[in-house]
């Protein structure tokens, strides 16, 4: 059956957030540096759904100077069948609960529903004034959206309930806690039992607390004594009992605890570090999720509809890395939409490409960046995602990103970078990412664009590579008219050639030399020496009655630096594995300046990055 | 909450569920009641919602407060609208689909209206040409004319291509004021129909949306249906939607000045939704001594033989104005000491009893005669808003106008149009003096106010008896009373703020609506009461004696105003009349009782 999204937000005046839009998914992973309004969307979403007694002045966007007079959340409800798609109408239910002529037609001719969310100050009395309303339609026609025009409605939160999970959680305290979830639920438990029922397992909690006192001379002692307390308040129609374990049913939350471990072993969870308590916490969430969708499908109402909105501040606090990695697929598990602020790579790297949204700041407006799937082919989808994986999700949070096509540079920029640097690179957010293959820089590029991750482009420099990056790159920027001169962040190796003719150019023979031994054996120059002692060359002139090509073998001259450079290069070429590390590895501890373009590379970027 | 006992056909038409359903109903047969009920028992069937619409305001409230007497939460399930209500708010939440991202602003004073026709006849120089020609009289035609006639074009939904071809000045005249409505960003109350038709017409989907909003469409007072309101409704239920239900009276059709014909309801609802008929013609209002009592005056109106309550209905001929409010008031002492009336079910109070009267100054005496007893009253007012009832009162309130606003065209004509009404040319000379020498500041009115009525009394003592002058001289008394209420809670006074705190009724101070209910008969259309007085039926005061000189329409009418008083009493009904009244200023005239009694 069809359900429900909420696909769509808008902010306005709350916090740093002005004139703010994001598109959301059932689950939507919001990453991003600190400070960068993560946590006010959340609370924005919040303000729209759910509680809104949460406001302070402070919350009002300062701009110029002046404090705004008004927050706007709009939220745009819209209705998505099995296939993921959106769909012409609401189910009945849904309409009936959202109110038919409360929707608005979308010039695709689907069905939503367009929810205005205002707190403002009140003059007289320094309250806050919440408002909601029904928005006429979503898109203004002049962009203005503000100024669009609004309808008297409310929405009932009954089947659309918000939750907001904090970062600090604990199982212990939510335990003790009634008006936790874990609570909440606790304290029904005693309903579903019948009496008789209740009255046997009363009775056997007593019999167990006389039999606990009574072969305890302690506990005895304790009661006898509190007995006198008691006849001292001259009250003859009490009498005082001591009950190790809870009398009744409804006091169950009082004296539960919660154990982990195996078989042979359980610690109570107040043994336990913040990580297991805090994760167990989400875990209890989720099955109250889960009680209440029960509730609601075995209810007798009509419409057994039920969309809980959950927001997630940081789930991955105190959680080790393992944990980290399965969070995800338990929250995107869970009924309803969630979104999530995380700075955990782990859970970027598990989520859909086009789940995650980086927040970025762009001068002083905030921004959202994220991937539209009908930019990425299924290829370019699967390439980046093996990449973010293969970076534990570290790519989102790329301060700069070095793409290019092979394995040397792979191996090799890094070690240089760590040289020029002085740190590695990681520690700067720079990360070495290879494309594998000139035509695949597109999906690359645009996934940096989107998210506002400074990229650059080291790239080989024949002729046809160089036509195909241009092509990727007009097509990530969707701009036919770029060049590759006119970018000053993609370095092109001159003189028509790859990596390895750049090193050999750049006179770094020796260290070649020894870093093939290295790699391939002491003995290998020899050995090809041995192997190539004559070559082909072609005859002045053809066959004559064929005409085909003609070569003579001519013994070849190692001593010549341009035989010797030939042999180098067809050397290199063939041991592509484990040589880009060595050959770094040799220049740098030779000392060797590195490079020229690689050096003009890391000092763009570090005048970028301002490092 | 009052006790409901249906009858059996009744009970029908209130279990009929799915289907289309024509309910003709009488005065009095609980049609209002028939058609809560249903709309109550769908509401608690449907998950979606019913839409209930009326004709006025007033219902629309009578309606929602009976639903809410049951259970408060039905009304989130029931819209109950105007037409012009329910296209408001349709407008609102999806104008934008046709062009309005916000609600124009509504025009619906006729004065704006006439002002805005005036001035697109001038923007067209053609016709303007031959309107400057014209006398004022005519002039007034012309505008009039295109008002009725621009109407009648949005009403019939006529496409613009259908109206290209045409020369006629009604036509050019319609485009003229379409094109200055356009330019203001107004609309008229016949717009609103149109924009919602066109709206539901061309976008399919919003209609969609309101189809399958409501279950059930519910209209009252169906008689009253005209083109464009059949047509949206056609707009809305189309595409095998079936749930209408039409609820009407053809005999009580009124109003006709807005294309509106019981032909919709008669004719094109029962072709195009073949619906199950029903007739409700017991009147279960009123005993059968009253029903009989009324059939008389207009015969047929009502089957008698169904009310199972004999009731009562006695006529009192009284020698003098003062003996009738005595009678009365002996006898309503009398009623409400006995409580237990072999008519009514429960003991009764002030509450069951309601006194009517042609015109507010007949029951004036009653009420102070109530007031020094201390018997709880009230009037029963729809609007507070002050009227003159004498040709020469609303002579004066028109002078005052223009006096505040002299570039008041509207009232400028106002005032020619009463004096051509034929006044009396002494008094009428009085007030145009009175209104010129009255200070701006008002601290002078009563004195005018006061002077008019010597002038009334000088003037009234040559001729033998006139109604108009009686009741002009209780105008003036009562606008001085209103002044003086005014004058109590305003320290900065004008005669301007006056005449604005006239028209809103701020002047008028409001009582609590408990005790016996004094009402002119206008105002108690749709009401009822256990026990009904009827009071000042003699001639020339029921019927109204301005009425007595046009006969024709105008007597038909005051006749069904006296069906309707009469209809409104349930158990008792008591009618008394004066022989002899009493002039405001002295002196006595005779009167007969009223012609249109049986």
């Amino acid at each position: 059956m069809s359900s429900i999204l909420i696909d769509k937000i808008r902010i306005d005046g709350f916090r740093g957030l002005r004139n703010f839009g994001m598109d959301l998914k059932y689950t939507t992973v919001l990453t991003g540096m600190n400070n960068v309004g993560k946590t006010s969307i959340l609370k924005a979403l919040q303000l729209a759904l759910g509680s809104r007694n949460t406001i302070t002045i402070e919350d009002f966007n300062i701009h110029n100077g002046i404090r705004v007079e008004k927050i706007i959340v709009d939220v745009r409800i819209v209705s998505v069948g099995d296939d993921g798609n959106r769909e012409a109408n609401f189910n009945d239910d849904w309409e009936i609960y959202f109110g038919s002529d409360n929707l608005q037609i979308d010039s695709e001719g689907n069905a939503m529903l367009c929810l205005r969310t205002t707190v403002s100050l009140s003059t007289a009395d320094s309250s806050f004034i919440y408002e909601q309303k029904a928005l006429t339609t979503w898109d203004a026609a002049d962009g203005n959206w503000k100024d669009i025009a609004t309808t008297e409605y409310r929405l009932k939160k009954d089947n659309i309930p918000f939750f907001y999970i904090e970062p600090q959680r604990d199982i212990i305290d939510d335990l003790r806690n009634k008006t936790s979830y874990l609570g909440k639920m606790l304290s029904h438990i005693v309903d579903e039992y019948d009496e008789a029922a209740l009255e046997e397992l009363e009775r056997k909690i007593r019999e167990l607390n006389e039999a606990t006192i009574q072969q305890s001379s302690t506990l005895s002692e304790i009661q006898a004594m509190l007995a006198e307390v008691d006849s001292a308040l001259d009250r003859h129609d009490s009498q005082v009992t001591i009950s190790p374990f809870a009398k009744k049913l409804r006091d169950l939350n009082k004296n539960m605890s919660i154990q982990y471990g195996d078989a042979h072993d359980s610690f109570p969870m107040d043994y336990h570090g913040m990580g297991t308590r805090s994760w167990s916490s989400i875990m209890t969430f989720k099955a109250f999720l889960k009680h209440n969708t029960d509730m609601i499908e075995h209810s007798d109402a009509d419409a057994k509809i039920y969309f809980p909105v959950i927001a997630f501040e940081e789930p991955e606090a105190h959680l080790h890395s393992n944990a980290q990695k399965q969070l995800y697929a338990q929250i995107a598990d869970m009924k309803g939409q969630k979104i999530i602020a995380t700075h955990s790579p782990y859970i970027a790297a598990s989520a859909d490409l086009v789940e995650i949204c980086v927040i970025y700041k762009d001068g002083n407006q905030v921004k959202c960046g994220n991937l539209e799937p009908q930019h990425l082919d299924n290829d370019g989808r699967r390439k980046l995602k093996q990449k973010v994986i293969n970076s534990y999700g570290e790519m989102f949070f790329s301060k700069a990103i070095v793409l290019f096509e092979g394995e040397t540079e792979e191996q090799a920029l890094p070690i240089f970078a760590e040289k020029f640097f002085g740190k590695p690179a990681f520690t700067y957010g720079i990360n070495f990412i290879s494309v594998g293959g000139a035509g695949q820089y597109a999906p690359f590029i645009y996934f940096c664009r989107k998210y506002n991750i400074p990229w650059y482009i080291f790239s080989d420099g024949e002729q046809d590579t160089k036509t195909k990056v241009e092509k990727a790159v007009q097509k990530a920027l969707d701009d036919n008219t770029k060049t590759l001169a006119a970018c000053p962040n993609i370095f092109v190796i001159a003189n028509d050639t790859d990596f390895e003719g750049m090193l050999l150019k750049d006179g770094y023979q020796a260290e070649i030399i020894q870093a093939l031994k290295n790699v391939k054996g002491a003995d290998c120059i020899e050995k090809y020496k041995r192997q190539h002692q004559t070559k082909k060359v072609q005859k002045a002139a053809g066959c004559p009655t064929c005409h085909q090509r003609l070569y003579d073998n001519v013994a070849v001259d190692y001593t010549q630096p341009e035989e010797q450079t030939d042999m180098l290069d067809k050397m290199m070429e063939k041991v592509k594995t484990g040589f880009g590390p060595e050959i770094a590895h040799q220049i740098v501890n030779a000392g060797r300046p590195l490079p020229v373009l690689v050096v003009n590379l890391f000092n763009k970027i570090k005048s970028d990055l301002q490092i | 909450m009052m006790d409901i006992v249906l009858s059996a056909k009744q009970q029908e038409i209130v279990n009929f569920t799915d289907g289309a359903l024509l309910v003709k109903a009488s005065a009095g047969s609980g049609k209002t009641r028939v058609l809560t009920e249903r709309v109550k028992k769908l509401a608690e069937k449907t998950r979606r919602k019913i839409l209930a619409i009326t004709f006025t305001n007033k219902a629309c409230e009578e309606i929602k407060n009976r639903i809410k007497e049951q259970n408060q939460d039905l009304l989130k399930k029931v819209d109950v609208f105007t037409f012009h209500g329910f296209c408001n708010s349709v407008l609102e939440r999806h104008g934008s689909y046709i062009g309005y991202a916000k609600l124009p602003e509504i025009i619906s004073n006729q004065e704006e209206i006439y002002a805005l026709m005036e001035e697109a006849v001038k923007a067209t120089p053609t016709i303007n040409l031959k309107y400057q020609r014209l006398d004022e009289k005519e002039k007034k035609k012309v505008i009039y004319e295109a008002i009725e006639q621009t109407s009648k074009i949005k009403r019939d939904f006529i496409p613009d291509e259908d109206l290209y071809e045409s020369n006629q000045d009604a036509v050019i005249l319609y485009f003229a004021y379409r094109n200055l409505m356009q330019s203001m960003n107004t609309i008229d109350f016949d717009d609103m129909l149109l924009l919602v038709y066109k709206l539901f017409t061309t976008n399919v989907r919003i209609a969609d949306l309101y189809r399958r909003n409501y279950d059930y469409i519910c209209i009252d007072e169906a008689q009253d249906l005209n083109n464009a309101q059949y047509r949206l409704l056609r707009s809305l239920a189309n595409d095998g939607y079936k749930n209408v239900m039409m609820v009407g009276d053809a005999k009580q059709s009124i109003y006709a000045f807005n294309g509106s014909s019981q032909e919709y309801m008669l004719k094109h609802f029962v072709k195009d939704y073949n619906p199950v008929v029903f007739e409700l013609s017991e009147n279960y209002r009123s005993a059968r001594e009253i029903l009989a009592y009324a059939n008389k005056i207009i015969p047929g109106a009502n089957v008698v033989m169904d009310a199972q309550i004999e009731g009562m209905c006695k006529e009192y001929p009284l020698p003098s104005d003062d003996a009738e409010i005595d009678k009365i008031f002996e006898l309503i002492n009398k009623l409400l000491k006995q409580k237990k009336l072999r008519f009514v079910e429960h003991d009764i109070t002030e509450d069951d009893i309601t006194v009517l009267a042609r015109n507010k100054y007949i029951l004036e005496p009653l009420e102070k005669k109530l007031e020094e007893s201390g018997i709880p009253f009230y009037y029963k007012n729809t609007s507070k808003v002050y009227k003159p009832q004498s040709t020469h009162g609303q002579y004066f309130e028109t002078l005052l106008s223009l006096r505040i606003n002299p570039q008041d065209v509207m009232h400028e004509q106002q005032a020619k149009s009463i004096e051509k009404l034929g006044l009396n040319q002494e008094l009428c000379d009085a007030i145009k003096k009175a209104v010129n020498d009255i200070r701006d500041d008002g601290s002078n009115l009563r004195t005018v106010l006061q002077n008019i009525n010597k002038e009334i009394e000088r003037i009234a003592s040559r001729l033998e008896e006139d109604d108009e002058l009686i009741m002009a001289y209780k105008d003036f008394e009562f606008i001085d009373s209103q002044w003086v209420a005014y004058a109590k809670i305003n320290t900065n006074r004008n005669i301007q703020s006056f005449r604005n705190a006239m028209t809103l009724g701020t002047t008028n101070i409001d009582v609590e609506q408990h005790g016996i209910s004094l009402s002119t008969v206008h105002t108690m259309k749709g009401q009822e009461n256990n026990i009904v007085f009827l009071m000042g039926m003699d001639d020339n005061t029921f019927p109204d004696y301005r009425a007595v000189i046009q006969g024709g329409n105008a007597m038909d009418q005051e006749r069904n105003n006296l069906y309707v008083a009469i209809t409104r009493a349930k158990r008792y009904l008591f009618i008394t009349y004066p022989t002899q009244r009493t002039m405001p200023w002295g002196g006595v005239y005779n009167r007969i009782r009223s012609r249109l009694l049986p």
